[in-house]
């Protein structure tokens, strides 16, 4: 009985890793990027105009190295402190939702950050909320937060919400124009709100593109299961489907792996990439020989929304107390338009595609959101009709 | 055998303490290797936790749920049944709470009967839950190890179905309950920190268990039929009762534990995966030897251990996959029963010898 007690022990442990570390191919020990030119300059800052002031990014994730998502934050925050002379630091938060707001309040309380930069799940956007009236001084930036959120009042916070229904409806219209056997799959990470205005967008421009597609949508227990998204792939192609979008940057490699497995793009198979541009991305990691079976991919510019944030914020036009969306107008979202794109898709459907992203851009096509739903079983009774 | 359990007694504080010397040993030599400024995350592993009134709060925070799972655990590990469902129920039992605090109760609840029922909710989704792999085990035979981890993902996903069917908040955009009203959450002792008033409640805990163990019929026949189960029913005791009580009550105490974690610490509910929790709670039980009264230490251990980890992680560069490698080294030997085993049966043996020569001299 020891024997089995020891076992369980390590069981216990050896789970408790890979719940904390699951599908993260790089180390992520990168923590300080400081951007020197100010403090360069700063001898001789009579003669040269500087910045008004010299700030300091202190960016909250959960986990760094998934090429997606919390990668991308970091990035933005950190093109940010390049662009504009400032620092700017990482803090990867972990699983355990219990630290957080202990995290948090050290990142703030030490004096060393003026800006905050956060993205909104598991309670970080109510915790930005919650303490921004108690930091006055500090500046407080969450991004994938809800539009319906009300931060009203509360003057140093500013809540960026992205349309991943816009840039999803995009793909699911390609989806609809590529697929040969009517038969399209989309795998959410997890069914939560955020995955399934993926779903909307996706299911809403596939049904506009192709009304006869079948659309199978499958999801995942919100881990990083990168072989689970691979098993859920494999199914899906027995079963027909030719296009799959995978939403779940950390697991993507198992829709990729599969995929090219499958025989790609000479199969009529495809897949659909996520948050970054996957493709480019994956060509230039070790993922370079799955790369190819991505044929675009719905980008979730987090890095470029920070960036234009800052922007706003340096130029002094950005509204804090309010939560804004950024869709395609904003370019806070997209359709990955690389070369890969445009020399494997035929001209009618590039032209298609033009169109289309032109008429959401204007309003002449409306996209639904999961936001607009008014209970979860109206989605899904709309998901499944 | 005074002279045996002496040696044993002492043995065991010297495996520990060394165990815990040669584990810092091994994660202060890694940290030395991978770190740009050793001293500091040296010093933030081992005296950060202690460095803030909010991060000995955090300790505090872990603490008090650790003294409910792991007194909890204590009446499961005691049976000698390795019944893991105090994972499970500890989320299940927030998340109960979460839906009954929500949906059902008026804001306008007193406080202190709020709080109480609310309590009482987390502790009957333990019992009920926890009944389950009890009665199949003693009743049917069959594997109470399988069929609890089987239930703790089957009970997750129920928990997140119940939040997004019953009181999932539209307003955010990742998957959690409504904000729990205020008169839902147990009060902060010290401003700032998140020692909260569950810890009366752990506490308490500790006191019943104890007195259950080693006080009680109950207690005792618990005990009897985990360390020798043949003399159990040679002796009449009724097993299959006292080891379905020791589960349940098991994870009675995980549910409480779930409960006044939710309560405590966090706005709403919005646990999508395992905790751990439940996981921790054997490796308390395990530190304290099965003994309700050890539990405030091991949990204390425990809850230091993890605070310094997340001490360590969120102020260097060290990157959280390794803070919990080096967790892992720590615990796994603590836990290592053999450990310097070898050394003790030897003392032992010297002891009852020399003793026996001395018997044999006075004769």
């Amino acid at each position: 009985m020891k024997k089995l007690l020891a076992i369980l022990l390590v069981m216990a442990m050896v789970f408790a890793l890979t719940a904390c570390g699951g599908g993260n191919d790089a180390p992520a020990a990168t923590t300080s990027a400081a951007a020197t030119p100010a403090e360069s300059g700063s001898s001789n800052s009579e003669t040269t105009p500087e910045p008004a002031k010299t700030e300091s990014i202190i960016y909250l994730c959960l986990n760094l190295g998934d090429l997606s998502f919390n990668d991308l934050g970091w990035v933005g925050c950190q093109g940010a402190a390049e662009k504009y002379g400032w620092t700017a630091e990482v803090i990867e938060l972990g699983k355990d939702t219990s630290v957080y707001e202990n995290a948090f309040l050290d990142a703030v309380d030490s004096g060393k950050y003026s800006i905050v930069v956060t993205q909104s799940n598991y309670g970080l956007s109510d915790l930005c909320i919650k303490y921004a009236p108690e930091y006055p001084d500090i500046k407080f930036v969450s991004f994938d937060m809800s539009a319906s959120a009300d931060v009203t009042g509360i003057n140093n916070l500013f809540g960026i919400a992205f349309k991943q229904n816009e840039g999803s409806f995009l793909v699911g219209a390609l989806a609809g124009k590529l697929t040969k056997s009517n038969k399209i799959g989309v795998f959410l990470f997890n069914d939560v709100p955020v995955g399934n205005d993926f779903a909307t967008g996706y299911i809403a421009g596939v049904r506009h593109a192709n009304p006869d597609a079948e659309i199978s949508v499958a999801y995942g227990g919100g881990t990083a299961d990168a072989s689970k998204l691979q098993e859920i792939s494999s199914a899906m192609f027995d079963s027909g489907v030719d296009v799959i979008y995978g939403v779940s940057g950390s697991a993507y490699p198992g829709l990729a792996k599969e995929a090219t497995g499958r025989g790609g793009f000479d199969n009529g198979i495809y897949a659909i990439g996520v948050d970054s541009d996957m493709w480019t991305v994956y060509k230039a990691s070790e993922n370079a020989d799955i790369a190819d079976v991505i044929i675009t991919s719905m980008q979730k510019k987090v890095d470029e929304a920070i960036i234009y944030t800052m922007d706003r914020y340096v130029e002094g036009t950005l509204p804090f107390g309010n939560v804004e969306p950024y869709g395609i107008a904003q370019n806070g979202v997209g359709m990955a338009d690389n070369e890969h794109y445009r020399a494997n898709t035929p001209a009618d459907v590039l032209e298609y595609m033009d169109q289309l992203m032109k008429d959401v851009v204007s309003g002449a096509v409306e996209v639904p959101s999961y936001f607009d739903f008014a209970s979860y079983d109206e989605f899904a009774a709309w998901r499944d009709q | 055998m005074k002279e045996t359990r002496r040696i044993e007694f002492i043995f065991e504080i010297v495996r520990i303490l060394a165990a815990l010397v040669i584990a810092y040993g091994v994660t202060l030599l890694c940290i030395m290797l991978i770190s740009d400024n050793p001293g500091e995350a040296v010093y933030m592993f081992a005296i950060g936790p202690f460095t803030s009134k909010r991060r000995f709060g955090q300790l505090i925070g872990k603490f008090i749920p650790y003294l409910l799972t792991g007194t909890g655990m204590c009446f499961v590990y005691a049976s000698n049944r390795f019944n893991l469902i105090g994972e499970g129920v500890y989320l299940m039992s927030g998340c109960m709470v979460a839906l009954v605090a929500t949906q059902f109760m008026s804001p306008e609840t007193p406080h202190m009967v709020f709080i109480l029922v609310l309590i009482l909710v987390g502790a009957l989704t333990g019992a009920a839950f926890g009944s389950i792999p009890a009665l199949l085990r003693e009743k049917a035979r069959i594997n109470e190890t399988v069929v609890s981890i089987m239930m703790n993902y089957a009970l997750l996903y129920a928990a997140t179905y119940l939040v997004k069917a019953q009181m999932y908040d539209t307003s955010i955009t990742y998957m959690a309950s409504e904000p729990l009203p205020a008169a839902a959450k147990l009060t902060r002792l010290v401003s700032g920190s998140q020692i909260h008033a569950g810890i009366f409640i752990g506490i308490a805990a500790v006191i019943v268990t104890a007195l259950i163990f080693f006080r009680t019929p109950l207690g005792y026949s618990i005990r009897i039929c985990g360390s020798n189960p043949k003399f159990a029913r040679t002796a009449g005791i009724g097993m299959t009762s006292s080891l379905i009580a020791a589960q349940v009550l098991g994870a009675t105490l995980s549910g409480i534990g779930g409960a006044v974690d939710i309560m405590g610490i966090y706005d709403r509910y919005m646990w999508t995966g395992l905790t751990n929790m439940g996981f921790d709670g054997l490796l308390v039980a395990v530190l304290s030897k099965k003994n309700p009264i050890f539990v405030p230490l091991g949990a204390f251990l425990l809850a230091y251990m993890r605070t310094g980890a997340a001490v360590l992680n969120y102020t260097t560069e060290i990157p959280i996959e390794f803070v919990d490698i080096m967790q892992a080294i720590i615990i796994l030997l603590i836990a290592a029963e053999h450990f310097l085993g070898g050394f003790k049966e030897k003392y032992i043996f010297k002891a009852t010898k020399s003793k026996n020569k001395e018997a044999a001299k006075n004769a």
